[in-house]
């Protein structure tokens, strides 16, 4: 039977119309939508990359930053994280500057730095106004970060205040003699490393006989070496950087190895001893970490940087590794809510356990910092070449802050 | 004795340093501050030569060359579009901010010295105390220099035509000296000796970023203390800075940093053209 022909064609729309609008509805009943993602977790870091006296150290920083987020391929509690970098130049406004943009503009949950103290103290007043978890990752601080300049929301996954000097100042007296010269920057960081070594010596029953404080660009050591006290028996360099490797070439260069023994924690770390390894036979120090230590975190951890960066680590990698487990872990314990629950995450970071390169991680919650612990090293020569080797024998504890804070007399 | 000699060997290289930025300024007219970037980058090449090839020559050669021709180019197709001092200063720092970020890609930040060639190993007994050889060398190589250049400047026919573009160089193209291989020269030189002296430093100095910016410095208050375009200036300027920086850290170290600055300061006032530099 034949409808007439608008009919037919008006039939066939509607009902084409209905079966795809029903097909349409059955699709999104049946269909799941994937869950909206978990924002990512930035995490600002704020370091004076470009400083000459830094940019060793900054580098060595992000790298270890970078192997410990990759252990975990950069999720946490099931939240990417990202790391974003900015340059403070090495200036305190610079990196005021830089923290604000971060938190402001980029807006970081958590931040990292400076290895630079000024930086930090230029810092602090902002972190704690505007309450953003902010974490020294790398490099000793000064101990004002916890006494004088305390903020509940500056913490140091590195060290705070020079703990490192303590082993050797019992060390150097039994050693090499009861006489000591320091010789450091003549900055606040080179004054607390002098006075707490000086303090820890005249425990140990030695005596610092002359304390020489030389400019932080300073080029040549020879003028000093002249009006060093003859009747000393070692000399204790506390210094980083150019100066640092300088002063031992220079140091061997004129003889004084045979007057006297050089000795300083500092002046091994590879960014400083390496240059000048053929003039640093006998050189002597503690230190909270060199990869010399024969401990199977921290093979492991040697191996695993050095096949990832095509360079050994140093003591801002491991410093700064650390941290990121700790974070990772403190994290994980919040179940990555860091917007809702800053305080606990920095509470978290205290109560996180295990074990990494530097030896068991330990975080002092009343001061806000690592606790280290102090391995004696020395370079030896090994199979005719010199080599930093870990004296295994000598103690190793952790060295509680409230040893430092007394010796500096702050609390 | 050891104290005196110190002194000496900082003098004698605080004017490697300076001469070559004086004899640009004199001639040239050009006060070009990336020429502290020129030692840090010669005191680079120096340092990845040495290690490469064990050739310590080859490595003063290579810095030399590179830095005398990296000097040339800027000349030639840069500075001599700008006949403003202000315009030349502020190119120069451009080209500092280049160099520095070439040093920091190439050399990522670290810190080189060259091993010594054998027979600048080791020390000299003087006075009763050890005294680096190599120190003794840069002794040596400074006074050879410093001689070299006086006689050139004061005794041949080179060196008055020299002596006259300093004084006045329009008078001296009006006598008919034709300038433009001068220039070319002087550029060439003094970029060839901002390289050698950084080879010839970094084994004291050290190859760092930041090196650039202690020589430059220095440089400018030896060449302002001695007189600018004055070679017996610059070795006078070079000397009292040296040994004055060098006894004064000696006895006085509180004030290690004030020194030069104080010294730098005393002389601008009394004498603001320079111990041997003529009142404008």
């Amino acid at each position: 039977m034949l409808h007439k022909r608008g009919h037919f064609g008006l039939t066939w729309a509607i009902t084409l119309f209905s079966l795809l609008f029903l097909s349409v509805i059955l699709a999104a009943c049946t269909t799941r939508t994937a869950p909206a993602a978990k924002p990512t977790i930035k995490i600002g870091v704020v370091e004076p990359a470009s400083s000459p006296a830094f940019v060793e150290l900054v580098k060595a920083e992000l790298n270890g930053l970078k192997l410990g987020f990759e252990e975990a391929d950069w999720v946490v509690a099931g939240r990417k994280i990202e790391l974003l970098v900015e340059d403070s130049e090495g200036q305190p406004a610079v990196a005021l500057s830089k923290a604000k943009k971060l938190v402001e503009s980029d807006k970081v949950q958590i931040l990292l730095g400076s290895q630079n103290s000024t930086e930090i103290l230029a810092l602090i007043p902002y972190v704690t106004e505007t309450k953003t978890p902010t974490l020294v990752a790398a490099s000793g601080t000064t101990v004002q970060l916890a006494t004088k300049q305390r903020s509940d929301w500056y913490w140091r996954i590195s060290e705070t205040g020079p703990s490192f000097p303590i082993p050797e100042a019992g060390y150097n007296p039994k050693k090499f003699g009861s006489k000591g010269i320091v010789v450091a920057f003549d900055n606040v960081w080179g004054k607390e490393i002098a006075t707490v070594f000086e303090y820890y010596t005249k425990e140990a029953g030695g005596e610092i006989i002359q304390k020489v404080f030389v400019p932080f660009n300073t080029t040549d050591f020879a003028p000093y070496f002249a009006k060093f006290d003859k009747s000393a028996n070692y000399v204790y360099g506390a210094l980083f950087g150019p100066p640092a490797s300088l002063i031992v070439r220079q140091f061997k260069e004129f003889g004084l190895d045979k007057q006297f023994r050089l000795t300083g924690g500092v002046l091994l770390i590879p960014e400083v001893v390496n240059p000048v390894i053929d003039y640093a036979e006998g050189l002597t120090g503690s230190v909270r970490y060199l990869p010399a230590l024969d401990t199977n975190e921290n093979k492991k951890f040697v191996q695993a940087y050095t096949q990832r960066f095509g360079v050994g680590p140093g003591l801002a990698s491991a410093d700064a590794y650390e941290t990121a487990i700790a974070i990772r872990k403190a994290l994980e314990a919040i179940k990555g809510d860091i917007e809702n629950r800053k305080q606990d995450f920095l509470n978290a970071l205290a109560q996180v356990k295990f074990v990494g390169p530097r030896g068991p991680y330990e975080l002092d919650p009343k001061y806000h910092s690592y606790v280290a612990s102090g391995f004696m090293f020395q370079v030896q020569k090994v199979n005719g070449k010199n080599q930093v080797v870990w004296l295994k024998d000598y103690p190793s504890d952790k060295i509680p802050i409230s040893k430092v804070t007394k010796a500096l007399g702050v609390e | 004795m050891a104290l005196t000699l110190n002194g000496i060997t900082w003098s004698l290289l605080l004017f490697l340093m300076a001469i070559g930025l004086t004899i640009i300024m004199g001639i040239l007219r050009i006060l070009n501050f990336a020429y502290g970037a020129f030692y840090m980058i010669g005191a680079y090449l120096a340092w990845t030569v040495t290690l490469k090839t064990g050739n310590f020559g080859l490595g003063l050669l290579v810095a030399m060359v590179s830095i005398g021709l990296l000097s040339y180019v800027m000349e030639r197709g840069f500075f001599r579009f700008l006949p403003q001092h202000l315009d030349q200063v502020l190119l120069s720092f451009g080209f500092i901010f280049i160099l520095k970020d070439v040093a920091r890609w190439a050399w990522q930040g670290q810190m080189g010295m060259s091993p010594l060639p054998f027979f600048l190993k080791g020390s000299i007994l003087i006075g009763g105390s050890d005294f680096p050889t190599y120190r003794i060398a840069i002794i040596a190589i400074g006074l050879v220099f410093a001689l070299g250049l006086w006689i050139l400047f004061e005794k041949t026919r080179v060196g008055a035509i020299l002596r006259a573009v300093i004084e006045d160089r329009p008078m001296a193209e009006a006598l008919g000296i034709n300038t433009s291989p001068i220039l070319i020269f002087t550029f060439l030189g003094g970029g060839a000796l901002a390289g050698f002296t950084g080879a010839l430093g970094q084994p004291f100095t050290g190859a760092y970023l930041g090196v650039d910016d202690l020589v430059i410095m220095l440089a400018l208050v030896t060449m302002v203390v001695g007189g600018q375009g004055k070679i017996v200036g610059t070795l006078a300027g070079s000397v009292l800075i040296g040994m004055v920086d060098t006894f004064g850290k000696a006895f006085f170290p509180q004030f290690a940093l004030f020194i030069i600055a104080a010294l730098f300061t005393l002389v601008l006032f009394f004498k603001p053209s320079g111990l041997f530099g003529k009142a404008e």
